[in-house]
């Protein structure tokens, strides 16, 4: 009787699990979607995919407020869509949050954060096994992300070199508006150079390296909605539409992975206080491929031992790793925190962690931050050498086993 | 580390409090576009909650062991003060001066109460307080960005507006609380030494203005410097909070000089000072009984022979004899760019447009 209880029980965890996808199709249109909204019509014959989206908890930060708001974060669901006209690829994102987070300009702001999302593509996935590391992509694994988030219409002086239009409109000499218009020209000069939204597209090969594309070499667009509710929750709708060609990433038939981050203003959310899914594989509606690559990109272990996983990484790990709330490693600052990992990572990406750590290394802190804990070393040609060693002489199983383990290592749904 | 040091002494001994330095501070760089509550530079009275409203208790920093600390980000309202304005123009028409705002709290709000129990041992003194310019920053140590970098020609501490994305962990980190964030940009922005002038030769505005001429400006490596005396030579100028382990660049010359206290009859108790000399170890740690002596011992020296080098700088004579910036110095560097302290970027290596700050070139 017990063992049926448990295979009941195991079931519906599949049943669960299998609610999640971890692919989304595609959908054609025939209509150009290069400037797509979230309310257009090409949208409605696109099935919609439910993903997972896990806390970030690979480091954490030091504002204080923030982390206490934060400590207990649940996974959260977002739902997708995914369209493409043959030149563009667009994605659609509707996810619950009951508060609409918006960064005001004013100056009564500055402790508002916004809500937002991103997308994010890998630069190169050839090989399914060594994708991008999901935190914003690693060292010669770049990665394009495209993020909006609700910050109010706001005057961005660097960039333009128009540091001199900054003049105090307070200054009666400059601006008498008796004798001239001097200052309802700034005001409309300011009012052309302000950034209507925030819309980025960022490359990156690990997080401190992002870098904001500038120079319009990825178009993109992006949009964002907030929709309230009386009868259910208030959600926020988001689309973001790039070329399927550029210097960052190119689609063409093949499936292709991508990954999604919200952003929980009301949580003081920015930066790594996110939730964030896994890599996902995206297919083209109606096309078969020769490759197995969504099998490759992830997969179970249904032979390992969980068990036997958790007393090996007990064992290998945890002197350095928090994990699973159970904080043994030496110091917080030692390693990645392995709470969510199995929430936000694929088994390959583990492997390749285990055997060979130098290959995808977290950037981590600020290396002024934490200076007894380095978590990597650099050589004069810049370098990386994980300071975790390689654990190559694991066999077969006991990897399989501690992988497995790894990734039931994730916070519950909310 | 940077590869010179920049630092500015501070005499609070001879501040008066007047508030001529923020003046010259915020006209200079902060009264416009969304930096109208920040004051890159304040004088604050201490004892007292300082601004932003208690910056001691927020946080940031680092501890022994060399790990940064967790830190709070002041509300604008409650710890900061929002700026308010007077109706000035309608006084002409016969209307009452009243603000814009309600005031709930500001800068100064607390200015001059101090301590103690007037007339008989109440005290305070002021400080001024800008960035730090620290040696190992905590508001670089603390962006996940990477937008903070600290010059290697004069360590002057410098935001990236391109880099930085308002994350606002700089602010956190920081544990004077002298980094702000911008709502109207979104971005971070901080005191920036005035490196504009710095480079032509010219000291900052806050101590080129001080009536006071507390100010001494100069290169720490530079053993003819004001500052390069006051801090290594005689040792009676200390930072503020070392304990926080950031290792600040500007020093200060602890109030020696205080009236006495009266007696529960109103007289003069001789040879005693109003300032506790507590609360200083607790601003400038153990080194600071030294400084006093020094500074007393010197004084008392001047007195007896009419010769002291170090009541001679304290004094300072002339503006020539407080600073020493070099603009030949610059001028030689003009050629090589500004180095963030992590030169990944500097190749633009992600994108081949990426824009840097570009005041200093």
């Amino acid at each position: 009787m017990k063992k049926l209880f448990n295979s009941m029980l195991l079931s519906s965890a599949f049943a669960i699990s299998a609610l999640a996808s971890s692919s989304i199709t595609v959908y054609s249109v025939s209509d150009d979607i290069a400037n797509i909204g979230v309310k257009d019509k090409q949208w409605q014959n696109a099935k919609e995919f439910e993903i997972l989206l896990y806390p970030q908890t690979t480091i954490t930060l030091n504002d204080k407020n923030a982390n206490e708001i934060n400590a207990h974060n649940k996974a959260t669901k977002a739902f997708v869509k995914a369209v493409s006209d043959g030149k563009n690829i667009a994605f659609k994102l509707r996810w619950a949050d009951k508060t609409k987070s918006i960064q005001s300009s004013n100056a009564f702001g500055n402790t508002e954060f916004a809500d937002g999302f991103a997308v994010q593509f890998a630069s190169n996935y050839s090989d399914p096994k060594k994708l991008p590391y999901i935190g914003m992509g690693s060292k010669d694994r770049p990665v394009v992300v495209y993020l909006q988030k609700a910050i109010e219409k706001h005057f961005e002086p660097n960039g333009n070199g128009d540091v001199e239009t900054q003049v105090n409109r307070n200054n009666t000499y400059a601006f008498n508006s008796s004798i001239n218009t001097d200052l309802e020209n700034f005001d409309a000069e300011v009012e052309k150079q302000a950034l209507q939204k925030y819309q980025k597209a960022f490359v990156s090969e690990g997080f401190r390296s992002m870098t904001e594309i500038k120079d319009d070499t990825s178009k993109f667009n992006s949009e964002m909605n907030y929709c309230s509710h009386w009868f259910s929750q208030n959600e926020w709708e988001g689309v973001i539409v790039r070329s399927l060609n550029d210097e960052y990433a190119t689609f063409s038939k093949e499936p292709f992975p991508v990954a999604f981050a919200l952003w929980d203003g009301e949580k003081m959310g920015r930066d790594g206080l996110k939730n964030l899914s896994t890599w996902v594989v995206a297919q083209f509606e109606g096309i078969k491929t020769q490759t197995n690559f969504k099998n490759e990109v992830d997969y179970d272990l249904p032979q390992a031992n969980i068990e036997n996983g958790e007393s090996l990484t007990k064992m290998h790990c945890g002197s350095c790793h928090n994990y699973a709330q159970t904080n043994e490693a030496a110091s917080s600052y030692m390693a990645p925190n392995l709470s969510n990992i199995g929430g936000y990572s694929t088994t390959p990406y583990l492997i390749e962690s285990i055997l060979e750590p130098s290959a995808v290394v977290v950037a981590g802190y600020n290396t002024n931050a934490h200076s007894n804990f380095a978590w990597y070393y650099l050589d004069e040609n810049g370098n990386r050498t994980s300071a975790m060693p390689a654990f190559d002489y694991l066999t077969q199983e006991e990897l399989n086993d501690i992988v497995a383990y790894l990734k039931t290592l994730k916070e519950e749904v909310k | 580390m940077s590869k010179r040091q920049l630092a500015m002494v501070m005499d609070l001994n001879k501040c008066i409090g007047c508030q001529t330095c923020t003046v010259a501070c915020k006209t200079q760089w902060t009264n416009r576009n969304g930096r109208e509550y920040m004051y890159w530079n304040n004088v604050e009275t201490y004892p007292g909650t300082g601004y932003p409203k208690n910056w001691m208790d927020l946080g940031g920093g680092f501890d022994a062991a060399g790990d940064l600390q967790e830190g709070v980000i002041p509300h604008i309202e409650a710890d900061y003060g929002v700026p308010w304005d007077y109706n000035f123009e309608d006084l002409a028409k016969g209307q009452q001066l009243t603000p814009n705002i309600e005031p709930t709290w500001g800068p100064n709000w607390d200015e001059d109460q101090g301590a103690g129990d007037f007339p008989n041992d109440n005290y305070f003194f002021y400080i001024p307080r800008i960035c730090n310019h620290c040696t190992n920053p905590g508001c670089l140590s603390s962006c996940p960005r990477d937008a903070i970098f600290k010059r290697d020609q004069d360590g002057v501490v410098l935001v990236d507006l391109d880099r930085c994305q308002g994350y606002r962990y700089c602010i956190a980190g920081c544990p004077y609380k002298k980094i702000y964030f911008n709502p109207k940009i979104s971005k971070s922005e901080k005191c920036i030494l005035c490196f504009p002038r710095i480079e032509q030769g010219l000291p900052p505005a806050c101590a080129q203005q001080c009536v006071g001429r507390i100010r001494f400006v100069g290169f720490l490596d530079d053993e003819e410097s004001q500052v390069h005396k006051l801090v290594y030579k005689y040792k009676v100028a200390l930072p503020l909070n070392a304990h926080k382990g950031t290792g600040p660049n500007v020093y200060y010359i602890p109030p020696t000089e205080a009236p006495p206290k009266f007696d529960a009859n109103g007289n003069v108790i001789e040879g005693s000072n109003r300032i506790p000399h507590e609360e200083l170890e607790k601003l400038f740690g153990t080194e600071v009984h030294a400084a006093i002596k020094t500074v007393k011992d010197e004084m008392q020296k001047r007195k007896e022979t009419g010769k002291s080098e170090l009541m001679d700088l304290l004094i300072a004579y002339q503006h020539s004899e407080m600073f020493r910036l070099d603009h030949n110095y610059y001028k030689s560097l003009e050629n090589s760019k500004l180095a963030p302290l992590d030169n990944r970027y500097i190749k633009g290596k992600n994108t081949q447009k990426i824009s840097y700050f570009k005041a200093g070139e």
